[in-house]
């Protein structure tokens, strides 16, 4: 599964072209690109913070930061590589500085959850035991389990089962070793297969 | 079956979780204005050098050539602002030369009070410690020098010229 997005933006224009327009002075090339970015950045920090609103603001300092920085991305690696290394670079900087302080907010849930067979395997096996599973008390708890992993761990998750990217891509991103990204990727899965066993039974 | 796979999957409905549909634009809209804000508390310097590679970045053979010939232009403008030369005032002072200073003049006995000289043909030719050695100010009139001595006021922060003598043209008055 790779949920990478496509290259190109609604109106045709690829990544190539934005960024050499917005690299030009075209502000507009630029919101296009931050429009086009936002949804996945957005699900990248949300799964890292558990929180709705420092993920907006976090939001905010990622592309001014990528504006700011501009100039110096030379195309070496994609336009979606780079922002990605700078959201997860100052996401992690962000809970260095939060530090423990964990305060979970919900985001909404998308209604088509309702049709994904895992939730609804999930939530048909929960009928009859003394505790119905609701959605938000799903989500609750896939939260509170992701915020009980490192943030190393807590990334690769997000990186690899929550946005779908690839093994070569994280290492990329994360500027670490496959092998090390399959490594966290095996102990995070280990970890929380044990937070969440009422749910994987 | 991957040992990982269901609690993989469990951990894939996060994917559904959305901030809405109305974020995304209300998030541009913001980011725009917060541009906008940090783009006007920018240094005037800091905007101007920004536009300017910006105008050079299109086309920058021609207006590299424009430019370089406006520069020109300042600068000869500017060279030709500038003072040159002595005027003729003749004699080597101590100090700063050149220093602009707006100068009041003493009465003399009679009481009257001695025409103020402008800035662009007065010069001081130095200011020294008026204790020991009284700075000189001079003016070159045709056929002529004017020498006066500049007293320093210490309550006024202005200084005085106090003429001290005139003397012929071409003959080097007594400089301390």
């Amino acid at each position: 599964m790779n949920d990478q997005p496509a290259t190109t933006s609604s109106n045709g224009d690829s990544d190539v072209e934005l960024v050499a327009r917005a690299q030009q002075g075209d502000t507009r090339a630029f919101d296009q690109l931050v429009r086009k970015y936002t949804p996945k950045l957005y699900g990248l920090v949300y799964n890292m913070t558990s929180n709705r609103e420092d993920t907006a603001d976090l939001l905010q300092d990622i592309f001014a930061k990528a504006y700011r920085s501009l100039q110096r991305f030379m195309g070496k690696s994609s336009f979606y590589t780079w922002i990605y290394s700078i959201s997860v670079n100052m996401t992690l900087n962000f809970l260095k500085k939060r530090g423990r302080y964990t305060k979970i907010s919900l985001d909404d849930v998308d209604t088509g959850i309702h049709n994904d067979p895992v939730f609804i395997e999930v939530t048909t096996a929960a009928k009859g035991t003394l505790r119905e599973v609701n959605i938000h008390e799903l989500q609750k708890r896939l939260n509170e389990a992701m915020m009980k992993l490192s943030q190393d761990h807590r990334t690769v998750v997000t990186l690899y089962d929550v946005q779908g990217l690839q093994h070569a891509e994280i290492s990329q991103i994360l500027g670490v070793s496959e092998g090390t990204v399959r490594s966290r990727l095996f102990y995070a899965h280990r970890q929380l297969q044990n937070y969440l066993e009422d749910f994987v039974k | 079956m991957d040992e990982f796979e269901k609690i993989q999957k469990l951990i894939r409905l996060k994917k559904y979780e959305s901030p809405g549909e109305e974020f995304v634009d209300e998030f541009v809209s913001k980011f725009r204005e917060r541009q906008r804000e940090e783009m006007l508390k920018q240094p005037v310097l800091t905007l101007f050098w920004e536009q300017v590679k910006m105008y050079f970045s299109e086309s920058p053979g021609q207006k590299w050539a424009l430019a370089t010939a406006a520069i020109a232009v300042l600068a000869l403008g500017a060279w030709l602002m500038v003072p040159h030369g002595d005027g003729g005032a003749g004699f080597a002072g101590r100090g700063a030369q050149g220093m602009p200073v707006t100068v009041s003049f003493a009465t003399d006995s009679t009481g009257k009070s001695l025409q103020a000289f402008s800035v662009e043909t007065i010069r001081i030719m130095g200011v020294i410690d008026v204790e020991e050695d009284p700075g000189l100010l001079s003016k070159h009139f045709t056929g002529g020098y004017e020498q006066f001595v500049i007293v320093p006021q210490e309550k006024s922060g202005s200084s005085i010229a106090v003429p001290y003598e005139f003397v012929d043209f071409g003959s080097k008055p007594d400089i301390r």
